[in-house]
């Protein structure tokens, strides 16, 4: 780590210089204008490494940028730009980089800076500020805010990413570890004594060969008879037998208690991270696939209890272990402990070079046979699709590559440990004849016993299997710890949509509002800009607009599943900002676009909208649902088991139990996101007829792309490229003759020619 | 059945084809790349995107305006004038910005993580992967892009060409 710690400090540092030069340039060509804001970038329009700064006054942008030449002695260049000359900056994305370009009147345009995707929040949050000072160019008093995220990690100066606490880099292993141990500090006590236990382990363990000398010196070798050889021969026989009983018992305690230990860790672990998962945000969790998160939930909190209950407890048996017979040795036969102990190093390095390289190979088998089940899951997933297209062939040779692939490699991994394994063993083994041979001259010489030379063998292939575990525990302490670090990412992440300290329980009546609202998932686009509009409560508000315009993102706000970039969303006149979010979505009723239902029965999918209503309730709203019949149909009624993601049921009917869902919620804001597009005319007349009971009173916001949906809305809002295009009723929209009109229209269209068949 | 013939149709849309004769490219003041379509008299904005971006640099590129509404495609740069292709190609270099890896002098494990130090004709970089399989792009057998957790973009044009040493630190993960 030192050698990369190294690097970044060198270009670090040479950065720093660079800039430095450039920001006192700049200063030196301002006149007297005061600095509102700058900020660094790294290319120049070529995408070349060109550092420059850039810095904003009232009026004006200075440029300053490295000579193009790369000689960090000639001096930058300083451009200067009139903010007024232009109408418009626009922070534009490109592949790998992000530049600044301002519009021209003439339609021309020029640009200001670029910077790689490391610096791009810059820009983005650059080309804000510049606008807001376009729109507010007459008033004097105008403050323009830049507040870019750039954190930098205080050690190692590389920017922290959002949202994440501690660096990557500068995470201290035994940092981690301590955090670790204060995390399961609860069962410390009964950990400790399982490591007690391990203690006792080995000290029988040792016990047992010195025991077995007595026994072959003193009763079996011995040459002049004595009176009690056999009851001897019979107490050491009895006390190996009952150490050996005491060995297995404490044995059983210590498994039975390291697995109390391991199921506590487990579920303190598993327990915390899901409570996390849960708290996060939308988008924080979408940010990784469900798989990663299953695996850190499962896998990773595994890794760290194996590490607890099996390797730790391990390591100190047989640290235990070489201590003690090390010491043994040493007092008894110096020599011989050096021969022993000699060949240890060299084969300890010998194995840990061979982990080394299997570690990384061990590494890309997990992935290669991570890829085959993905392979797998993606086929039995989307078995419908390959049996339509005729693809099974193809999935077969795809799923022949991969496993060719894992066949391979962990044919390569195991060639490499065979060529290693004899190798080592051999060197064991010669380790082990020396010390015969030493042992044989010394019997010899009469100066060592028969007994000395069982006690010793028996030494040395206990101290090297210690030895060669040993060898183990930096694989396994890095496992552990690379789970404890992803874990602790996860922990650690700052909950963007949080409740603030004093949000507050509210009785929602369903008034909405919506103040000059924009909103990307991603910082560079906006998917709404500028939305405001306002809903009465009782109202039924129709969305409508292209694929992709953003009307499923518009009600996501109100649900608030992300926060909005700028401006506010009010119901009944509190920033929903302010609003606990459980009482908030408590309070509210979705159909979403996409249907979800969980495994389980109908009516357990069914009373997960609200978990404590009763039957007749439920039973009553799969009928308003329009649910009820087909239900009926069904030979286990409502108790009939949906499987994974319910796909034993026909999209039409899936949506009609998420109706009822919503339905049973009975809330003040009813959210239909195309929640009877799967639903022929027919079915959708009449379920149309209940909600039309049901949104009595509630404030309802429906998308529908089949216009004929929204025929009873109070007003209808028209999405067109992240604004609000139209507002209006059908009748107004309809006069206007604008896209709403050009909509309705084509719709007529197609009707009318599908009925003419 | 009617309706659906004619979505397919609208569907099946014609590849409109700029060619030098529908189309003239040309750059403004500012540096922009602006064209004049065939029937129109003046020129306009153009924003160009490859549509293979991994695989084919000069062939496939797509001329839209801001909003995304393709105005049409180039089959090919080299039906164009030097000057002409030697403009859209420099667009093109300008909106696809990967550096080359030429040395990768250091490639640790970190926590899950890699930590990369390469050397680039722009000198020395320094970038960490979120997941390094993933984040190693194969393109054909010796190509591949690296892209880093900012989103960065990095080429290894040939991966036998790599020196011995860079590619054994690369070489498990691909
Ligand atoms: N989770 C997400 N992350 C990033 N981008 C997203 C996400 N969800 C939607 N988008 C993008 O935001 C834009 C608006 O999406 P949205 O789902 O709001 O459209 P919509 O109007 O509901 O379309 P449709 O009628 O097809 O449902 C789209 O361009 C989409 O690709
Ligand atoms: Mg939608």
């Amino acid at each position: 780590m030192s050698k990369i710690k190294n690097i970044n400090k060198a270009l670090h540092s040479k950065r720093n210089s660079r800039r430095k030069a450039l920001h006192s340039t700049v200063e030196k060509n301002l006149v007297d204008d005061q600095i509102l804001f700058k900020f660094n970038f790294n290319l120049d329009s070529e995408n070349r490494e060109r550092y420059g700064v850039v810095a904003v006054t009232r009026e004006y942008i200075f440029r300053a940028i490295e000579a193009p030449d790369g000689e960090e002695k000639s001096p930058a260049v300083v451009e200067r730009f009139k903010i007024a000359d232009h109408t418009e900056f626009v922070a534009r994305r490109n592949v790998g980089s992000v530049s600044l370009e301002a519009l021209c009147n003439g339609g021309d345009a020029v640009e200001i800076c670029r910077s790689d995707m490391s610096l791009s929040n810059l820009i983005i949050d650059a080309s804000r500020s510049l606008n807001s000072m376009l729109d507010n160019l007459n008033d004097p008093d105008f403050k323009v805010v830049f507040d870019p995220d750039n954190r930098v990690c205080p050690k190692c100066h590389r920017p922290l990413k959002k949202g994440v606490t501690s660096c990557l880099h500068c995470t201290r292993t035994g940092s981690m570890f301590v955090r670790l141990f204060s995390m399961v500090k609860k069962e410390l006590p009964l950990l400790i004594l399982a490591f007690l236990f391990f203690g006792v382990l080995s000290f029988v363990k040792v016990i047992n060969p010195v025991l077995q000398k007595k026994m072959v010196d003193e009763y079996i070798t011995v040459t002049e008879p004595k009176d009690n050889l056999l009851l001897g021969l019979v107490v050491i026989c009895v006390t190996m037998f009952v150490l050996s009983g005491v060995y297995k018992v404490i044995e059983i305690i210590r498994t039975n208690m390291l697995s109390k230990v391991n199921n506590r860790l487990m579920k303190k672990l598993r327990s915390t991270l899901f409570d996390k998962i849960q708290a996060l945000s939308v988008s924080a969790i979408s940010k990784r696939t469900a798989g990663e998160l299953i695996h850190r939930v499962t896998g990773d909190t595994s890794a760290i209890s194996d590490f607890f209950v099996s390797y730790l407890p391990q390591f100190v048996e047989n640290a235990l272990i070489i201590l003690i017979i090390g010491t043994a040795m040493f007092v008894y036969d110096f020599k011989l402990a050096l021969l022993v102990l000699i060949p240890a190093p060299v084969i300890m390095l010998v194995v840990r070079k061979a982990w080394r390289y299997t570690h990384k190979l061990y590494h890309r088998q997990w992935y290669m046979e991570s890829q085959s089940n993905t392979v797998l899951h993606d086929v039995f997933q989307g078995i419908r699709v390959v049996k339509v297209f005729g693809m099974e062939k193809n999935e077969i040779k795809r799923y022949d590559k991969v496993i060719k692939k894992v066949a391979d490699i962990s044919e390569r991994n195991e060639i490499t440990w065979a060529m290693i394994i004899p190798y080592m063993t051999y060197l064991v083994g010669v380790g082990n004849y020396i010390v015969l041979a030493y042992i044989g001259s010394k019997i010899l010489g009469n100066t060592m016993t028969l007994g000395d030379m069982t006690m010793f063998t028996f030494f040395t292939s206990q101290i090297y299997t210690s030895f060669d575990w040993m060898t183990k525990l930096p694989r396994q302490f890095v496992r552990m710890i690379t789970s404890t670090r992803k874990i602790f990412e996860i922990v650690d992440e700052e909950i963007d949509v949080k409740d603030s300290p004093d949000a507050c329980e509210i009785d929602v009546q369903g008034n909405v509002e919506f103040r000059n609202v924009s909103f990307g998932y991603d910082e560079a686009e906006d998917v709404l800009r500028h939305i405001s509009f306002s809903v009465k409560k009782g109202e039924m508000i129709g969305i409508v607009g292209r694929s992709g315009a953003g009307k499923s993102t518009l009600i996501n706000l109100i649900m608030r599943l992300y926060d909005v970039r700028e401006g506010e969303i009010l119901i009944d006149g509190k920033n929903v900002k302010d609003i606990s979010q459980h009482s908030l979505r408590s309070q509210i009723g979705v159909v979403l676009q996409e249907t979800f239902l969980f495994s389980g029965t109908i009516y357990d999918n069914l009373s997960y909208a609200d978990p404590t209503a009763t039957r007749e309730e439920i039973i009553k709203a799969a009928k308003m649902a329009g649910a009820h019949r087909f239900i009926m149909k069904l030979p286990d009624g409502y108790n009939t088991y949906v499987g994974e993601r319910g796909h034993t049921l026909s999209g039409g009917e899936r949506q009609r139990i998420a109706i009822a869902r919503a339905i049973l919620r009975n809330p003040k804001i009813l959210i239909l996101d195309e929640a009877t597009s799967a639903l022929d005319t027919e079915t959708e007349r009449l379920i149309q007829d209940s909600i039309a009971s049901l949104i009595k009173d509630r404030t309802t916001f429906a998308i529908a792309h089949r216009l004929s949906t929204l025929r009873n809305a109070t007003k209808l809002i028209v999405i067109d490229g992240g604004k609000i295009a139209e507002c209006g009723t059908h009748e107004e929209l309809m006069k206007k003759e604008g896209i709403y009109y050009g909509l309705v229209l084509a719709q007529r269209k197609m009707s009318s020619m599908s009925s003419k068949e | 059945m009617n309706n659906n013939e004619k979505s397919l149709t609208e569907l099946n849309a014609e590849l409109k084809y700029l060619t030098p004769e529908n189309v003239q490219f040309d750059l403004t003041q500012g540096g922009f790349v602006v064209a004049k379509l065939q029937g129109e008299d003046s020129f306009k904005r153009v924003y160009l995107n490859r549509i293979f971006p991994h695989d084919l640099e000069e062939e496939f590129i797509s001329v839209t305006d801001a909003d995304s509404n393709e105005y049409g495609i180039i089959r090919s740069l080299d039906l164009f004038d030097e000057r002409t292709a030697g403009v859209i190609r420099h667009e093109l270099e300008r909106k696809y910005f990967s550096a080359k890896i030429t040395k990768i002098v250091s490639l640790e494990e970190r926590f899950g993580n890699s930590v990369w130090v390469v050397e680039t004709p722009q000198g020395t970089r320094m970038m960490t992967l979120k997941d390094t399989f993933k984040s190693i792009i194969r393109i054909g057998d010796d190509r591949a892009i690296v892209i880093d957790e900012d989103a960065n973009r990095y080429e290894i044009e040939s991966l036998s060409a790599l020196d011995r040493h860079s590619f054994r630190r690369i070489e498990l993960y691909l």
